[in-house]
Parts: C-alpha cells; sequence; structure tokens
C-alpha cells in the first residue's frame, strides 16, 4: 500500500551520504547526517463535517560534525544540493569555533549496528482526506450515541495518519534508513450540569490502523470520562495511600527514568546519583526495555548515533543493572553506549506479585481507603531533590470502591521514598507511548485539599 | 531604518516582499489569482510565507563544545468556509508547489463554491515599529557568542564556593513573515529574538539545588550587555542557595503573595486562556457567556498588550496581518474583550484584536496572549508582606497549567518561603498552587504597585509561542497550596 512520502529510502541514504561525503570532502571524517521526511493528513470534524482539514509534509537534513571533540550541527528544510552544502559549512564553521570535549564524537566504530536487525515500523494506511474524516466522523457519531441520556456534548473528534521515513549516514561507511507510520485517534468531550463544566479526552495512537480500538470506545470513553468528572470536589488535607491509573501511571516511570539518562549521572544532578547496582525501587519490580517489539511505538534499529538499543532489565528486583546511555555520556562515565541517544525504547514495568486477577476493580480494593488518581493536572517533580508535587485529578475510594469525583487536590511526597515504598503494580495494563504499566500503588503522600 | 535599525511598515514589507517572494519568482501580484483560487467560493483564504533561521550554543563543565544552526522556510495556504478551514503547507515556495499546496487545501475544505468576488490587496497597515528589523544569526562569528556564556559561567562560579555547576544555552533566532489575505490584509515583517539561559546546581552539606534563569528580548546579542549578565546570573544562583535550605512546602488551604513578574504566569493561566476566543466560540471555557459580568474582585485589572516595545511577546502584526494593540480583558473586575484571530472575531461577530499566532508556516494561527499582565495597583509590596499573619510568599514558579472548562489551574514554586508574623522566613521546597481560575480572582485582596513583566513560553494546542506574563505584588486569600510538610 502507498503511503504519503514523495521519497524512497534510496534517495534520502542517497543525500544522507552525500552530505557526510561533502564533509568528509572538508577534511570533517565525523559527520552524521540523516535526512528525514514525513507527511500525512489530519482532520477534525464538527457536525459530522471537517472543521480542520491539514495536509501535512515536510522534509529535513541535519548535519552533525565533530572536529577533535568540537561539535557543530546545522539543518535545512530545504533539499536542494546548494542548501545541503550550506549547511554542512555552517556546521564546520560551528565546530572550528568551539571548544573540544574530549568525550564528544561519533560513536566508537565496534558499537555501530551496521547490519542490525530492522524493526518493522511502516504501515502505511492508504486513506485519503474522505476516508480520514469518515473516521473522524464515527468517532463523533459513536460519542453523540453516548451522550444521548448524558449531560455531555462532543467538542471535537479527530483522526490522523502519518508516516515518516528517514536515512542516517555516519562516517565512510554506515548508512541505514527506516520508514513508520502513526494512525491516532481522539475525542473531547464537555459534561455539564449546574453551571460546572468539565472537559475530557480519548486518544489512542497505533502504528497499524488496524489495531486501533474501534470508533465506539473512543468516543464513548471521552463522554463516559467528561461525565463521572462531574460533581468534583476537595478533599480534606490529610495523608493517605494513592493509586495511580494504569491511563496514567507511565508518568511515573518516565520521571524514574529520567535519573538513569547519563548526563545527571554524570552530573550528579539526580536524586538517583550512582545508582547502579544499587536497589532504587521497591524489590517488587521489573522494568524491562525493548527496542525491537514489532510497530512498537518506541521501536528502532539503531538510536540517532547508529548504536543498537538491547532489550534488557533496566532494573531487576528493584536493583538498577543499566543506565540510559549516549557515545558522549557513555565516554564520560567509562561505559558502552546503550543505544538510548534518543530516549528510551519500549520499557514495561511489572511486579513480581502481581497476578492476572489484579484488575482495575482488584487495584481499588487494595487501596481500600485514600486517592485514586486518573489525571495529573500538571505540578513538578524536581528532578535533583525528588521533591514530588502534583496537581490532580481523580476518585476518593472508600471500601475499595469510588466515592465521589475529586478536584482541587494536589498529592505530595519524595520521588525516591514513594519508588522505594511502590505497594503493588496491577495488571490492568496500559501503553502510554514508550510506556507499559498498569495501575501503581503508592504507600501514604500527603493529599492538599480544602 | 532609523539609528537602532528599526523599519517602518513599507520598508518591513518590501524586505519581506524581497526575501520570501521575488526570492521564489513569485510578486504580490501574482499572489491575487492564487487567493482567489484558494478562496473557491469560501469566506476568507490567507497564504503566509516565512523563512526563519535559529543559532544555538550550549555550556557544559566551563566550556562552549558545541553549537547549532537551523534554517526552515515554506509557505502555509488556508481556506476557510464558515467554520470549516483547509490547509496545506509547502517547504518549497515555487509557484508550481505554491498552486499544488493551495489544491490540497481547497479540495479538502471541499466548498464546492465558485469564487464569488474579486480580491483587492492593500499596503501593509500597520504603523508599530516595536522592534528592530536585525538578524541576530547573519553573522557566523561565534567568539562574542562564545565569550558571553563562559562570562556566564564565571560569574557564576564565584558568587559563591558552592555553586558547582553551570549549564548555559544562547538562543537567537530570525523571522521573516509575509501574509497576504483575500480580504485585503498584506503585511510583512522580521522578527528577531536573542534569549539566555542559564541553570546553576548549588550543593553543600550532602544537599543540591538547582537555580534557573532566563531572559531575552526582540534584538540582537547587544541586548545582554554585563549589567543584564550579572543580574541574571545572580537571580539564578540565589535561587539555588535558597533552595538548599529549603524545607517541604506546608499544605492546605493559605493566604498567598505572589512576588511581581514571572509569579503574572498565574494570571496567564488562569485568566488568559479563557479568554482567547476560540474557546469562547465552542462554549468550552469557564468564562464563555460572562462579558460584562464581574468575574473578578475589585480593582483587578487585566491587559494583553501586543505593542510593548522589544519584548519577546509583541508583535507588529499578528500572524494574520492585523496590527497588535492593547487590550483590556478585565476592568476593575469585570470582564470586558477576548483576545481574537480571524475565524473566531467573524464567526462571533466581533472585532479582531491582533491575537492570531502560529508557531510557523506549518501551523493553523489561533488567538493567542502576546503580553498578558495584571495592573499595578496601589500597596506597597512590604505593606502586602506584613499583611499576612501566616502564609506563602512564592517569588519564583517555573510554568504552570490550565483547563479552561472547569477553570482548573496549577502552578509549581522555583522559590518560595513561609511568612509568618509579616516577614518573608525559611524557603520550601515543592510547593504547587492550585485552583480554580474564576474563585482565585475574586480572592486578590491586595495589590502591589510593583508591575514587573518577564518572559515566556505558552504552548497551545501542539504549538508554542514567545509570550510575556507579569503582574505586581498581589495577595490571595484562600488558596490549595500542596506540599510535604
Amino acid at each position: 500500500m502507498s503511503g504519503y512520502l514523495l521519497h524512497d529510502e534510496a534517495m534520502l541514504s542517497q543525500v544522507a551520504r552525500d552530505a557526510v561525503g561533502h564533509a568528509r570532502r572538508s577534511g570533517f571524517g565525523q559527520a552524521v547526517c540523516v535526512a528525514r521526511e514525513f507527511a500525512g493528513l489530519t482532520i477534525k470534524v464538527k457536525d459530522g463535517l471537517p472543521e480542520t482539514a491539514v495536509r501535512d509534509g515536510g522534509q529535513s537534513v541535519s548535519v552533525t560534525v565533530f572536529d577533535g571533540g568540537r561539535t557543530g550541527t546545522a539543518t535545512t528544510s530545504t533539499l536542494t544540493a546548494q542548501a545541503i552544502r550550506t549547511a554542512v559549512e555552517r556546521a564546520i564553521a560551528i565546530a572550528r569555533e568551539v571548544e573540544p570535549d574530549a568525550e564528544a564524537g561519533c560513536a566508537d566504530p565496534e558499537w555501530l549496528a551496521r547490519d542490525g536487525r530492522d524493526v518493522e515500523l511502516y504501515a502505511p494506511s492508504g486513506l485519503e482526506a474522505a476516508d480520514i474524516a469518515a473516521a473522524a466522523k464515527a468517532i463523533e457519531d459513536a460519542a453523540i450515541d453516548a451522550s444521548a441520556t448524558q449531560p455531555a456534548r462532543i467538542v471535537e473528534a479527530g483522526a490522523t495518519s502519518h508516516d515518516s521515513r528517514w536515512a542516517r549516514a555516519i562516517g565512510a561507511d554506515f548508512c541505514r534508513a527506516a520508514s513508520a507510520s502513526n494512525q491516532s485517534r481522539w475525542c473531547v468531550a464537555i459534561a455539564e450540569r449546574d453551571g460546572a463544566m468539565n472537559r475530557a479526552a480519548w486518544r489512542s495512537a497505533e502504528r497499524r490502523t488496524n489495531k486501533l480500538p474501534p470508533p465506539q470506545a473512543i468516543g464513548a470513553t471521552a463522554v463516559a470520562y467528561a461525565v463521572r468528572k462531574l460533581g468534583a470536589r476537595a478533599v480534606k488535607t490529610q495523608t493517605a495511600p494513592v493509586l495511580l491509573d494504569a491511563t496514567i501511571a507511565g508518568s511515573l516511570v518516565r520521571e524514574f527514568c529520567g535519573g538513569l539518562f547519563g548526563a545527571p549521572q554524570h552530573q550528579k544532578s539526580t536524586f538517583l546519583a550512582d545508582a547502579m547496582d544499587r536497589r532504587a525501587i521497591a524489590a517488587h519490580l521489573d522494568l524491562v526495555e525493548d527496542p525491537f517489539e514489532p510497530f512498537g511505538m518506541a521501536s528502532g534499529g539503531c538510536d540517532g548515533e547508529g548504536v543498537a538499543g538491547m532489550h534488557r532489565f533496566v532494573v531487576r528486583e528493584g536493583v538498577v543493572e543499566g543506565y540510559f546511555l549516549s557515545s558522549r555520556w557513555a565516554r564520560k562515565l567509562g561505559r558502552r553506549s546503550t543505544g538510548n541517544a534518543d530516549g528510551t525504547w519500549n520499557l514495561f514495568l511489572t511486579s513480581r506479585l502481581a497476578g492476572k486477577a489484579d484488575d482495575t476493580a482488584a487495584m481499588l480494593r487494595r487501596l481500600g481507603r485514600g486517592l485514586w488518581v486518573t489525571e495529573f493536572l500538571g505540578g513538578r517533580c524536581d528532578p535533583v531533590t525528588g521533591a514530588y508535587s502534583k496537581a490532580v485529578a481523580g476518585f476518593w475510594v472508600e471500601d475499595g470502591e469510588a466515592a465521589f469525583p475529586v478536584q482541587d487536590v494536589t498529592i505530595a511526597g519524595d520521588l525516591a521514598t514513594m519508588l522505594g515504598q511502590l505497594r503493588f503494580v496491577g495488571a490492568d495494563v496500559y501503553r502510554d507511548g514508550a510506556v507499559r504499566t498498569g495501575s501503581i500503588l503508592l504507600g501514604d503522600m500527603k493529599i492538599a485539599g480544602r | 531604518m532609523d539609528g537602532q535599525g528599526q523599519h517602518s511598515a513599507a520598508e518591513r514589507f518590501a524586505l519581506a516582499e524581497k526575501r520570501l517572494l521575488h526570492r521564489n519568482d513569485l510578486d504580490v501580484d501574482m499572489l491575487i489569482p492564487l487567493l482567489d483560487m484558494l478562496l473557491g467560493g469560501g469566506d476568507f483564504s490567507d497564504l503566509y510565507f516565512a523563512a526563519s533561521s535559529s543559532e544555538g550554543w550550549q555550556l557544559q563543565d566551563r566550556k562552549v563544545t558545541g553549537g547549532s544552526f537551523s534554517a526552515t522556510q515554506g509557505v502555509g495556504a488556508r481556506s476557510v468556509s464558515g467554520d470549516r478551514t483547509g490547509f496545506a503547507y509547502s517547504g518549497d515556495m515555487s509557484p508550481r508547489a505554491l498552486g499544488a499546496a493551495i489544491a490540497a487545501a481547497v479540495g479538502m475544505s471541499r466548498s464546492g463554491r465558485e469564487s464569488r468576488r474579486g480580491i483587492a490587496i492593500d499596503r501593509p497597515d500597520s504603523s508599530h515599529a516595536l522592534y528592530s528589523s536585525i538578524d541576530p544569526t547573519a553573522t557566523a562569528d561565534a567568539a562574542p557568542k562564545i565569550k558571553l556564556l563562559q562570562d556566564v559561567d564565571r560569574l557564576a562560579r564565584a558568587t559563591d564556593p558552592r555553586i558547582v555547576r553551570v549549564s548555559a544555552s544562547l538562543q537567537m533566532s530570525h523571522s521573516v513573515v509575509l501574509v497576504a489575505a483575500s480580504d485585503g490584509a498584506l503585511a510583512g515583517d522580521m522578527r528577531p529574538k536573542v534569549q539566555l539561559s542559564l541553570t546553576v546546581l548549588a550543593e553543600a552539606g550532602g544537599k543540591r539545588a538547582n537555580g534557573t534563569a532566563s531572559a531575552g528580548w526582540r534584538a540582537g546579542l547587544e541586548y545582554f550587555d554585563a549589567a543584564r549578565v550579572a543580574a541574571l546570573v545572580a537571580h539564578a544562583t540565589r535561587i539555588a542557595l535558597v533552595n538548599l535550605d529549603a524545607r517541604p512546602a506546608p499544605a492546605g488551604v493559605m493566604t498567598v503573595v505572589l512576588g511581581p513578574g514571572f509569579p503574572g504566569v498565574l494570571l496567564h493561566e488562569a485568566v488568559g486562556h479563557g479568554l482567547e476566543g476560540d474557546a469562547h466560540r465552542k462554549r468550552s471555557s469557564v468564562f464563555a457567556g460572562r462579558m460584562g459580568t464581574a468575574v473578578a474582585a475589585p480593582g483587578v485589572t487585566v491587559i494583553d498588550d501586543g505593542t510593548l516595545p522589544g519584548r519577546i511577546g509583541s508583535l507588529n502584526s499578528d500572524d494574520e496581518g492585523t496590527p497588535t494593540r492593547r487590550n483590556v480583558l478585565i476592568e476593575d473586575g469585570k470582564l470586558t474583550g477576548l483576545m481574537q484571530d480571524r475565524l473566531n472575531a467573524r464567526l462571533m461577530n466581533d472585532a479582531v484584536t491582533g491575537n492570531a499566532r502560529r508557531q510557523s508556516y506549518a501551523h493553523l494561527p489561533m488567538p493567542r496572549m502576546t503580553n498578558t499582565f495584571l495592573a499595578a495597583g496601589g500597596h506597597d509590596p512590604a505593606e502586602i508582606v506584613e499583611s499576612v499573619g501566616r502564609g506563602i510568599y512564592a517569588a519564583g514558579f517555573g510554568g504552570g497549567q490550565v483547563d479552561i472548562t472547569s477553570g482548573q489551574f496549577n502552578f509549581s514554586a522555583t522559590e518560595a518561603y513561609l511568612i509568618e508574623a509579616g516577614r518573608v522566613t525559611a524557603p520550601i521546597r515543592g510547593a504547587t498552587l492550585i485552583g480554580l481560575g474564576h474563585e482565585a480572582l475574586h480572592r486578590i485582596s491586595m495589590i502591589g504597585n510593583d508591575l514587573r513583566l518577564e518572559n515566556g513560553m505558552c504552548g497551545k494546542s501542539g504549538q508554542s509561542v514567545s509570550v510575556g506574563v507579569g503582574q505586581p505584588t498581589v495577595r490571595i486569600e484562600d488558596m490549595v497550596v500542596g506540599g510535604t510538610g
């Protein structure tokens, strides 16, 4: 099936190789070039007709050159030979001016995944504007049906289909290309009662259209989530356990992983300083990274430096076994790149205590009395100190069941303590981008309310 | 052009026309049939051309070891019929590529009607000259940029031996934009920006704490003279050193005094987003339908002003070619105005306000804030603090969020203290403030005379734009403060 892209992998590879070749002829053997293209359609419908219909499409070439640890990068959105030569020359000019960092440079040759496995990411939908509009309309129709007996209205229903492609050339003999697809569907609803309004959105993103949930699941969920927030009130300031719903619990995993990157580890600017081989989270927990999951939302054959990731335990039984390292920070720490120059690959948090029966209802029973958080509204986790304070919405739970919706509250704690005393991870697994986790039951936290 | 590099509207337009049209074998007369085709029987069409360059330099571990440069250009083609919009864009600005983008936009808006009127394009009408047209990225000479960052590092470390790490970055950008619309609007603008940011890490007795500071202006590198750099460094280092001794923030309902400047993000979140026209047209704002009514305590006046010279939230004309202006949103507690773009103003039978903004040619414009602030009141700031028996003094925030539908907002303090018996005492950490915007506005009980504006980045629907936020010192009753103390 054809996609939205104009250029094939061979063409982008040639652009990338040519740019690196130009840098090499200028005396810069350590050069990385990425040529990218993306294209697709985004349509939002209202009352059955497209409200906004956007045809996306763009391309870029980014060149990085290293000169004895000096780094220069230049990017252009124009793919003409002249524009690319100008970009290479600007990158070189920058590299000549800055100071050296002994550890900066291309990945070590033995780290490069020249012939590593490719991961399937490309599944072009072939959908045209009318098809995307119909997909969005089906979601809106489903939401309207679901709201027929509810105090709710539909603000927006939307659908997108995008393809992207990139080729990366590094030094004399590395060039790999890949293509990926992204499909997304969403709905936004507002529930209204007694002059109070609440908004909720539900979204699903996949690489393949046939893996998307049916329109009813998206439209009806948005309506149900908006309606269930009606009548929310604050709770009294108190200390109580907190259950993070699976749909939002991935943020805690990301905040934990943020401290395991090379920069904060080297600079000791994290509450997880020198975490390797130490217990950083509760002993019943494992965190596994998998770069190679077919059609995974954070899968890939190699990172932006040409280094493949590993299917590995980042944490096993609560003990940190791996950092997330790019070449530069790996060298500074005296380690090997883990292929994480662009961030984490797919992550899976699991508890050795959980069984199949530990669904959300079971997790609420485990919570007993406390706060079930279904939405993070904002707030902050200080990456240096681990001071954690978030504005949230959700439900107050009594006797293992939701008693009433809650708003105007914050939860606060110390992230290191929260992770160390993490009680349970449910089997109600939800994938939020790169992270899969069930709902997370935390120990006592300070809940501020009225 | 005058001595400060500022051009008149006509000069700006001529420069934009040369850079964006002539260089791509286009001219203004050629845009008329293209806009007509794009209109396709609809109500409105526009073309937005832009060429942007940006440059970034980073300092870490005492050295500037890397820099980056980026150049992008393209054109966005929009066709509007009623409340329906078709939009396509292209990184190629040749007449052929422009024709293809227009066909795609028209094809998706599918109005199916024939064009029904001729188009006449006017000359530019913004008389503002709010900033220089200088391109800070034009010079490849890196030495002064690297020296600036090294000065920051040296100054920060010299402040106190407990400052153990300094990271700093310098960002410079320049955008040339030209917008032509089927209703005759035509404008060109050149928008420079320079920003300096730093983060310092303080360490003592096994404790660590961060301090950050950032400043920027629509100008070139010369904006950062010795005094401005020293002030920025002093700000970041003070926060880090203070936070070394911070104790956990108390939790519960209390009186909060917000310091002048960036705490105005409260207004931005709690009020500003809720007064953008699209949210009112779709009845998704808690303020919808409340025009003319009291939405805040008496004495509260909130203004959005895109005409403040040099500020990064200011624009000579917005991204639809409308000259920016000063819009009073709330006057003495009463809701008096909204921020509008063309689409929403037309559908609401309202006037445009110069608030149409877009992140780039690849994004649709929508109503956005420029520089939004709470006007100064009559109280001495010291008097406000002295009036509080026990509460929180919040001097700095890391940003905030709002749900415009429920009105619920929150923001996180990066520098905050206890107030005890009318005096600012111990520093506290981890304080998040939360509330309902329409309620918090009624709880403003004292407004200081020390209005100050600062810079911010504002995100909405996936688009990011530079804004100004500001306020004087204010006292707010009964806010929920989240902390662990």
